[in-house]
């Protein structure tokens, strides 16, 4: 094996290129950004500067099972095809779905797709991505007659203005941030306004930040469609020779606009803010906007985005260097997903379903015995289906809808009385999972082979440097093999990746001729030892375009039949719920830093998880104290929906009377903080998309009559409680607990004998206070503090304390040294920087970001701390560091 | 005019101390005599275990060898014991008959180990433990073996226990208490004590009181109540001690248990002065050395005709001094109804710690195989600050 293999991240959408080092230390790879692919330059951001803490095979689903049985790939295959087989015999084939992942690599996707929509004979395969992407998709497919991200990554470091709206970039795209940051500080004229009713870590950068009123962006973008028409800032040329029903659209957008006091007020704003950044858009040739889930997990996400393509349209600001919109996507394969068709309503290769000329050619090419001739169902239906009895078979891969899906307690309910749920993932427990009959063990990252597409349509390779662990295999290869045993041998006759990335190609390119965006006729013919070393490269890949295309449109022609782009008129609507006496606050929810998704892989890194290691809610200042809250209470969160436990924070990047919390926690990691059972599955007409930003809530405090923490070796049973986080740390795993029923050190031993054989513990005749260490051959392997206030420890402290087992049982049992102890909030997760360290830094005189990091060294990795330096340069007051 | 005579019966560790604080202050201003009963010249009594069990040497414990009082000019009569007290004529009468005149007349005369009343407590080899000439009899004793009984499980007795057994004697310690040392201690600590003497092959008996000494001549068994005969051919008695005031009472001073002092040392009879073991303050008695300390300076200031607020009374904290047993108790443990106490235990360090709170405030700490923070403990009791976070002391962080 090379010593270094180029790979591609496993994360956010902007694909970033890893070179995997299995040749510096042979007992643990190291990764480092790869200068020469074109998505990043050789930067990583923090989560994938982690990557080889999240490999190996601990906690890794390795076997197939059935229930609680282990079982041969042979009996687990055979079970699934005879369910399968049954269900379609008695009900049907739009009884069986597959719930997919913008986590697949192409060649997955691909399979799964052909699978379910030319053999099955169901529409019935839906994706993540409805989650997060499938709003861009509608709208770019309604205005450019396809799913076409029309600019790349460069135009957001060429544009003399970039509005980011929707977007936490900073945490969730932190490379791409970081361009952008680089950009602007070589060429500080460049402008840069932030949309979004959180003061977000990417409005550090911003020269206006525009804090609307939470889900008032579509009003935001109309009303800029009408003042670029009433100030003459529209390019008539490109709109009459490249559009349609523009007039209409543009007249209806002035109606119902107003003036501008009334789009500013509508926004939450001021009038002159929102004149300046008329004036700017208005003035700005080369503009960027730049789009993501704020505007895309809205009822009318379509609209909006709709709204955002209008103005760069009415601008013909599209497709050029630096002026362009860009929706960029919060998954690492959304776009190769989009690509096969992986979404219910899409067939194949860019092409639709309920069209007819496209049906036919897509039959032709898979010679696929049974079609759908209409869109199966859509994220939230179909888990309603399977609520409703109308799904009974539903496969699940790579991904875990019990904590993402809105009204998430109904898609676990749905799934437990569902007839057949199998699962295929690489990690051994997830919420969904614990509702399978069957588990598939599947390859993680850096054990298999294929293709992705990150956000500028750039296709990259993700190779395997590490063997398979236990029976698992690619998914590619499970759904191959499933397809053999439904009688399809010959339609999935593959024997690697390559072969199906060739397919894929093919497809694109068969009957094409230019009509359809997506194209890979200069990638058909690779051969194995080509698609090995395929080098990054952009789509359309045509035979003179043979090293791809950065941009499209520039030429003004459009996918439509006519090939000119269509103005959709929609009215822009506010959020789809709004607060009253009961839910008083509008809570948003998004990422962040250093998480991905449900955190079954991130939360296998101890450091991604010092940064932010438990589930909170963000609340202005003002709301704390009419809360009557302090910093790190635990409230309980109620919406019509479901309710949360979490940890109040105090966030004046927030605006009063709303809030904010992670999509991450689940029942993994914690007792009740999966942000999405209080979601409402309220979802956009047109693209089926989740409004996961806009939910009314309550917050209340939770009496408590104890915090705790517990460090123990292995998972250890808890005692009863209202609150539990759990998260590893390297050797161990730490619970943060808060109870209000009296706990007692006699109960916790007789709850933890069988792992512990001596105690050394505090007893309290009150009862208030319980510190325990237990050992187990004279290795401590329980940490245990219970007080009525939480307990504050030197955590990197007592856990190298605990590994190296060299003190005394009451010296470990204080949780800090006696002196010297920081337990001040961690920056830099790279460096293991904490506050007090780079506030003593600002202190000595170091007065910028980069003599903090010459310093301190925060901030020189990966950057992604670098809004939080800032933030920290401009506050004056400095906490108590120490404890 | 001549210096004023001054004359102090005893020559223990408080008549030593008085010296020590008049000598800091000019002692030849006085005229000094100092009667001893003792052969010896000044030594420190505290160290008389350490002394038994062969972790000092002899030098060690001599702290003012006689020609320090020559040095300064003070006369040592030792071995010729004051008999009389003439309190109209201002002198003493020495055993011999000798008379010695003062103007100021100190009594420090101390205690007298207390003695069992039981039937054989005159049997030969049953001791007391008290001076230095009885530590030197139970070493000479011990080099030859066997076994020794030790009544009275609190320090003294325990100190001698351990200096027996590591001059190589079977030692059985047998205390009327239902734990060792149970003034000072809890009884968990208590337990943890007996255990960790178990170990160093001493036997413990608690909660067992003795009954008689049996033998012939010279002790052979010491019969508990049960009728259990603990055989022995060492019998050391270390229940307590019993402040020497025969002089004092027949002299005419005003005495209770002890000679009846104000704050500024003086007795019912004027230019005579008490201070140490054998006086009693407010009803208090003395066996610390601590407040002793405190006494001879007071009295000092006195007699040099300094200002002086007089002796204030003062807790005290109890060391076992035993090597290897770290054992520290400090606070009334007679007194701990309505406390919250927080415990901590390490049986891998056999370490103990128990901390009682009463609203708030530390009044009482018990702490077994590290008393290394007691003497913070110990001022966190005196200073009666309020405890943010009692569980954050147990751990030591005691100076915040």
């Amino acid at each position: 094996m090379n010593a270094v293999v180029r790979t591609t991240c496993p994360y956010c959408g902007v694909g970033c290129g890893v070179n995997v080092h299995t040749d510096i230390d042979p007992n643990r790879i190291q990764v480092s950004g790869d200068q020469q692919h074109p998505a990043n330059f050789g930067r990583l951001c923090v989560k994938g500067s982690a990557l080889a803490d999240t490999i190996g095979s601990k906690q890794r689903l390795l076997h197939p099972h059935i229930g609680e049985q282990r079982v041969s790939w042979d009996q687990a295959l055979d079970e699934t095809a005879t369910r399968l087989q049954n269900v379609i015999r008695e009900y049907g084939p739009d009884a069986v779905a597959f719930y997919v992942s913008g986590q697949l690599l192409t060649e997955d996707y691909y399979v799964a797709n052909k699978l379910m929509k030319g053999f099955i004979g169901s529409a019935n395969i839906d994706t993540n991505s409805r989650l997060c992407m499938s709003t861009a998709v509608a709208a770019h497919k309604r205005v450019f007659g396809s799913d076409t991200v029309p600019g790349c990554y460069e135009d957001l470091e060429l544009a003399d203005l970039l509005v980011i709206t929707g977007s936490n970039m900073a945490w969730t795209h932190p490379v791409v941030y970081q361009r952008i940051a680089a950009a602007k500080a070589e060429r500080p004229s460049m402008k840069i306004v932030v949309i979004d009713p959180r003061r977000t870590a990417t409005a550090e950068l911003a020269d206006l930040h525009l804090q609307i009123t939470p889900g008032s962006d579509g009003y935001l973008f109309d009303g800029l469609l009408a003042w670029l028409v009433m100030h003459l800032a529209i390019d008539t040329d490109f709109i009459l020779k490249h559009t349609d029903d523009f007039v209409a659209t543009a007249r209806s957008s002035r109606q119902r606009s107003g003036d501008l006091l009334t789009v500013a007020e509508r926004c939450g704003l001021d009038e002159q803010t929102l004149r300046t950044f008329y004036h700017w858009f208005a003035d700005t040739e080369r503009t960027v906007t730049v789009f993501s889930q704020g505007i895309n997990q809205s009822a009318s996400g379509v609209d909006k985005a709709g709204a955002i393509l209008h103005c760069h349209l009415a601008t013909g600001r599209i497709g050029k260097p630096g002026a362009t919109p860009f929706s960029i996507t919060g998954q690492p394969n959304a776009m190769g997903g989009r690509e096969v068709g992986g979404l219910a309503n899409q067939l194949a290769a860019h092409m639709d379903i309920d069209n007819a000329e496209h049906r036919d050619l897509v039959r032709r090419f898979w010679q696929a015995p049974a079609m759908p001739t209409r869109p199966g169902l859509k994220a939230v239906n179909l888990f309603d289906a399977i609520a409703d009895g109308k799904v009974k078979f539903v496969w699940i891969m790579a991904t875990n809808p019990v904590v993402s899906m809105p009204d998430a307690d109904k898609v676990r309910a749905a799934l437990a009385q569902c007839e057949t749920v199998v699962v295929s993932d690489c990690v051994a427990d997830t919420d969904t999972l614990r509702l399978a009959h069957i588990r598939l063990p599947a390859a993680g990252w850096g054990e298999k082979d294929g293709t992705v597409t990150n956000s500028e349509r750039r296709i990259s390779r993700q190779r395997a440097f590490l063997p398979l662990p236990g029976e698992s295999l690619p998914d590619w290869k499970i759904i191959t093999d499933l397809a053999h045993r439904l009688g399809y041998a010959e339609a999935f006759a593959y024997t690697c990746p390559a072969d199906i990335f060739r397919e894929h190609a093919e497809l694109s390119a068969f009957d094409n001729n230019g009509s359809r965006d997506f194209d890979l006729s200069g990638l058909t013919s690779l051969s194995n030892t080509d698609y090995d070393s395929l080098v990054p490269v952009q789509w359309p890949i045509r035979e003179h375009s043979p090293d791809g295309t950065s941009r499209f449109f520039g030429n003004g022609h459009f996918f439509t039949s006519n090939r000119r782009a269509r103005f959709i008129d929609g009215a822009p609507q506010p959020a789809a719920q709004q607060c009253d006496a009961n839910f008083p606050l509008m809570l948003n929810s998004g990422r962040i830093r250093d998480q991905w998704h449900t955190m079954t892989r991130t939360a296998r890194s101890a450091r991604l998880l010092q940064h932010i290691s438990e589930p909170f809610i963000e609340l202005h200042d003002k709301d704390m104290s009419v809360l009557g809250l302090n910093h790190g209470d635990l409230v309980q969160v109620l919406s019509r929906q479901g309710s949360c436990i979490v940890r109040a924070q105090e966030q004046s990047g927030q605006t009063p009377g709303t809030a904010f919390m992670p999509i991450h926690w689940n029942d993994v990691f914690a007792s009740r903080a999966r942000v999405d059972s209080l979601i409402a599955p309220i979802c956009d007409p047109v693209s089926g998309q989740p409004a996961f930003k806009q939910t009314p809530v309550s917050i209340d405090k939770v009496a408590l009559r104890w915090h705790a923490i517990l460090i123990s070796r292995e998972a250890l049973p808890l005692p009863d409680n209202r609150y539990w986080c759990r998260r590893p740390a390297d050797n161990w795993e730490v619970v943060s607990l808060a109870g209000d029923l009296t706990v007692s050190a006699a109960m916790l031993k007789k709850l933890w004998q069988d792992q512990v054989t001596d105690w050394a513990e505090l007893e309290d005749s009150y009862g208030h206070t319980v510190r325990l260490v237990g050992y187990r051959h004279a290795m401590p392997v329980c940490w245990f503090a219970l007080q009525p206030e939480p307990p504050r420890i030197d955590e990197s402290w007592l856990l190298e304390a605990l590994d190296r087992n060299d003190l005394s049982a009451l010296q470990l049992a204080r949780g800090a040294p006696s002196s010297g102890a920081d337990c001040s909030a961690l920056v830099c997760s790279c460096h293991q920087v904490r506050e007090a360290k780079i506030f003593s830094a600002i202190a000595d005189g170091c007065d910028s970001v980069e003599r903090i990091g010459a310093c301190t060294r925060a901030g020189t990795n990966c950057g992604s701390c670098i809004p939080d330096l800032r933030r920290l340069l401009t506050t004056n007051t400095v906490p108590e560091a120490l404890c | 005019m001549s210096s004023r005579r001054l004359v102090i019966i005893g020559n223990g560790m408080a008549a030593t101390r008085l010296l020590d604080e008049l000598v800091a202050r000019d002692a030849r201003r006085f005229a000094i005599t100092v009667i001893g009963e003792e052969a010896a010249a000044g030594y420190n009594r505290i160290m008389l275990s350490p002394w038994l069990a062969g972790e000092k040497s002899r030098n060690e414990l001599i702290t003012h060898p006689r020609d320090w009082y020559e040095q300064h000019g003070i006369s040592l009569l030792s071995g010729d014991p004051a008999a009389t007290i003439d309190a109209a004529q201002q002198c003493v009468i020495t055993e011999s008959g000798a008379r010695i005149d003062w103007d100021h007349l100190i009594i420090a005369t101390g205690s007298r180990a207390a003695m069992l009343p039981i039937p054989g407590n005159r049997l030969g080899n049953v001791l007391c433990f008290r001076t230095l000439d009885d530590a030197q009899r139970m070493q000479q004793f011990a080099r030859r073996g066997g076994n020794a009984v030790v009544i009275g499980g609190g320090l003294l007795g325990l100190e001698a226990a351990y200096g027996l057994n590591r001059l190589g004697m079977q030692v059985s310690v047998v205390h009327n208490g239902d734990w060792l040392m149970n003034r000072q201690l809890d009884e968990e600590a208590g337990i943890k004590l007996a255990e960790s003497l178990r170990q160093r092959g001493i036997a413990v008996h608690v909660g067992c009181n003795s009954e008689a000494f049996v033998g012939s001549g010279n002790v052979e068994g010491l019969q508990l109540a049960d009728g259990t005969v603990l055989p022995c051919s060492l019998a050391i008695i270390g229940i307590g001690i019993t402040p020497e005031i025969s002089l004092a009472r027949a002299a005419g001073l005003q005495c209770e248990r002890a000679i009846i002092t104000d704050a500024l040392m003086r007795t019912s009879i004027e230019n005579i002065f008490a201070l140490g073991e054998c006086c009693q303050i407010s009803g208090e008695l003395f066996g610390m050395i601590a407040p002793i300390y405190q006494q001879a300076r007071v009295l000092a200031r006195r007699l040099c005709s300094e200002e002086t607020e007089g002796y204030q009374s003062e807790v005290l904290p109890t060391r076992l001094k035993v090597s290897g047993v770290d054992v520290f108790s400090a606070g009334d443990l007679m007194s701990l109804e309505d406390c919250r106490t927080l415990v901590w235990r390490d049986p891998k360090l056999s370490h103990y710690k128990r901390l009682w709170l009463r609203d708030g405030r530390l009044v009482a700490v018990v702490l077994f195989g590290d008393a290394s923070d007691g003497g913070a403990y110990f001022d966190l009791i005196q200073q009666g600050k309020r405890i943010a976070d009692p569980a954050a002391l147990l751990f030591g962080e005691v100076a915040a």
